[in-house]
């Protein structure tokens, strides 16, 4: 997963896809010859990959991939959500909450984005959306998720993140303290929400808080690509990792080696394994040709590598000695090899069972663990989705975090207020131009 | 005061339950819940990640520093660097030390008795030092002779000498014993064949000592701490050794 961000980051356009990106924009972007004929052209949807788990990993081909021309990226600010608060010299490096800003220097619409699963304010998605939205107009603030180290070490209330209605009163505490700053700085229209994947999900629990409290008062809030039920989403992304281990996570070693040395043969054909290539894993699916279960696997192990990062982080926050010992102190001298294994050995749904359960069940003594599964689910939400038109769902209908018959029940909840695309897999079309669209029409209330 | 001893004894005898051995670890800190070795399944797991780290400690400690470094001195620099330098510049400024490279290239590729390579990077370097002007422009790679990158502890790996210990050295970041070696072998013999005339040029002792560091980050998107995973350090261990590795094989 970090290979692949430092790849992402270090991507260098070719002439041709620079050619292809000018003749993009100029199909779309020159002035209309007359103001009768100006019709707004809506991007064709031409995603390529069928293949649900080979969209997830592969994104949008270069080629397709929405280019922007103001090419602005993000100011980083820092909020101190907990002034009081201690942290454990080993995370020296987080002194406050990490958020980036994109602003208008006029008027504007703002909205809020909301990271996925482990997600820092900057990744891949956040910036899609970010700079579709800032390119047509909109402020932009990009967060973490809640189940991000930083955003747990700085800014979570009791370090337990994952349970809505928790996670969405440490994200709105966050919010209202970045709006409030902002009102002074900037002039905001309207205020929007939106969130990808698991952001997606705490988008709908955050304008659910919102609703009582009124701080804010979103205008729109769109949920993109979100699971149902997170604790079902959870035990499917837990069990992918094991599609292609079949002998457990002990496989581990010889699936990553296999790997490796397949992509470096790959490289020894063509003479230079070029990193810096955009297409470079378009290019590896076409030539290595994987098998579901290869992909299966490898979206289970960036899920699993996140779900360690965010509960090796909770523990050693919350002292719960589930895998660092309770009363050790955690310095940035301290080896981790122990712990990082352990932390790979353990998915989220050892998590609930084994902490996270016991930790809600005793803050609230008649709350059962079907319950708490129970409140996992958007559809707790229900009457507040059905009677609120603010809200609208984007997804895609093979998106494979969710289990057969999720989708149709997301849409039942979000009836007239959804729309699925066909492909895309989890998340894969977002840089498409005609996901952005959709994106920037919901929130400038054309849709 | 018979009371007073037994709720004293009662309350003192978790605190032996939980101080008795089976508790603690070895250091004396409480045993969590999930620990190593509980299942064989996690030694496989850190073994794949674990890297030889003898001096881990003090490695953590030059890895924060130059955490610092970058944060505070190096990326302020290369953030005025890219404002300042268009992209155009930066890339003949790129090439340029590419071209510089191909000496290094050959003598290692010859050294491991590759004499394609060695062709390779000769003719690289004589193209482009000439049609290339002075090595500002790549007209070699147009022509399907890319480049192939050696160094000399790539070389020590392909006669059979193994990385040895993993460092993090102050500035420079990851390597290991052999790299670190073979590094110097190569500044050296790159020092030995510029003549003196050019060496002692103020103007080569910025562009070899502040341009190209400075260069050579700005071409990295590496930024400390932004993985968001507290196990950076393994990962950055892990990646750069596999990477070493697999350069060698190559």
């Amino acid at each position: 997963m970090h290979i692949a961000r430092s790849i992402t980051q270090g991507i260098k356009f070719s002439p041709a896809i620079v050619l292809m990106a000018g003749l993009l924009i100029g199909c779309t972007g020159t002035p209309p010859p007359s103001a009768q004929s100006f019709v707004r052209a809506e991007p064709v949807y031409d995603y390529p990959v069928d293949n649900a788990y080979a969209a997830t990993i592969i994104g949008t081909p270069a080629e397709m991939k929405i280019r922007y021309e103001r090419g602005k990226e993000p100011v980083e600010r820092k909020l101190v959500v907990f002034p009081d608060r201690k942290i454990p010299e080993g995370f020296w490096y987080y002194d406050a909450l990490n958020y980036g800003e994109m602003l208008q220097k006029q008027p504007a619409p703002l909205v809020y984005i909301i990271g996925g699963t482990g997600s820092g304010y900057k990744s891949r998605y956040t910036m899609a959306l970010a700079k579709a939205l800032f390119e047509s107009g909109h402020h932009v603030v990009l967060l973490p998720s809640p189940t991000h180290s930083n955003f747990i070490v700085t800014a979570s209330g009791n370090f337990f993140p994952g349970r809505g209605d928790t996670d969405a009163r440490d994200l709105y505490r966050v919010i209202n303290l970045i709006h409030d700053g902002l009102q002074r700085r900037i002039e905001i229209t309207t205020t929007g929400l939106t969130g990808y994947s698991l952001g997606g999900w705490h988008a709908a629990f955050v304008s659910h808080l919102d609703a009582q409290e009124q701080h804010i008062g979103f205008d729109k809030v769109l949920l993109i690509n979100p699971p149902l039920s997170l604790y079902s989403s959870i035990q499917r992304l837990d069990a992918m990792l094991y599609a292609d281990l079949p002998g457990g996570i002990e496989d581990l070693g010889v699936f990553l080696n296999r790997a490796i040395t397949r992509i470096s043969h790959m490289g020894q054909e063509t003479d230079a394994l070029d990193f810096s290539n955009e297409n470079f894993f378009f290019d590896t699916y076409q030539r290595l040709k994987p098998s579901n279960e290869s992909m299966a696997t490898t979206i289970g192990l960036t899920f699993r590598v996140a779900a360690a990062n965010m509960i090796f982080t909770s523990d050693v926050m919350s002292k719960s000695g589930y895998i660092y010992p309770k009363d050790k102190p955690y310095l940035s001298t301290t080896s981790l090899n122990d712990y990082l294994a352990v932390s790979i050995g353990t998915g989220l749904t050892d998590y609930f069972q084994d902490i996270y359960k016991d930790h809600y069940l005793a803050a609230q003594p008649n709350l059962t663990a079907d319950a708490l599964i129970a409140q996992s689910s958007l559809a707790i939400l229900q009457n507040w989705i059905a009677g609120n038109d603010r809200i609208g769902l984007l997804t895609n209908r093979d998106d494979i975090i969710l289990a057969s018959g999720e989708l149709q029940m997301l849409e039942r909840l979000f009836a007239g207020k959804a729309y699925i695309f066909p492909t895309g897999g989890h998340l894969g079309n977002v840089e498409h131009p005609a996901f952005a669209q959709r994106v920037t029409d919901f929130f400038e209330g054309r849709r | 005061m018979r009371k007073f001893s037994l709720s004293c004894l009662v309350s003192v005898i978790p605190f032996f339950l939980s101080g008795c051995a089976a508790d603690t670890d070895i250091s004396g800190y409480q045993k969590p819940m999930r620990e190593l070795n509980r299942t064989e399944s996690y030694e496989q797991v850190r073994a794949r990640f674990v890297v030889y780290d003898p001096i881990e400690g003090t490695n953590r400690s030059v890895y924060k520093f130059n955490a610092k470094f970058d944060k505070y001195v190096f990326i302020p620099i290369v953030d005025a660097y890219d404002f300042v330098i268009p992209d155009y510049v930066d890339r003949r400024f790129a090439n340029f030390f590419s071209n510089l490279g191909e000496f290094q290239n050959a003598t290692n590729s010859a050294l491991q008795a590759k004499p394609d390579k060695t062709a390779t990077a000769v003719g690289r370097f004589a193209i482009n030092s000439t049609v290339g002007l002075l090595g500002l422009y790549d007209p070699a790679s147009s022509m399907g002779l890319s480049q192939h990158k050696e160094d000399f502890g790539q070389t020590l790996g392909y006669w059979g000498v193994e990385p040895g210990a993993y460092l993090v050295l102050p500035i420079l970041g990851p390597s290991n014993v052999r790299d670190t070696v073979g590094m110097a072998v190569d500044m050296l013999a790159f020092s030995v064949i510029v003549p003196d005339k050019i060496s002692d040029e103020a103007a080569y002792k910025i562009v070899q000592y502040g341009l190209k560091p400075i260069h050579t980050r700005a071409n990295n998107s590496f930024r400390y701490h932004t993985t968001g995973s507290p196990f950076e350090y393994e990962i950055v261990r892990s990646v750069t050794s596999e990477g070493r590795r697999l350069a060698v094989e190559n």
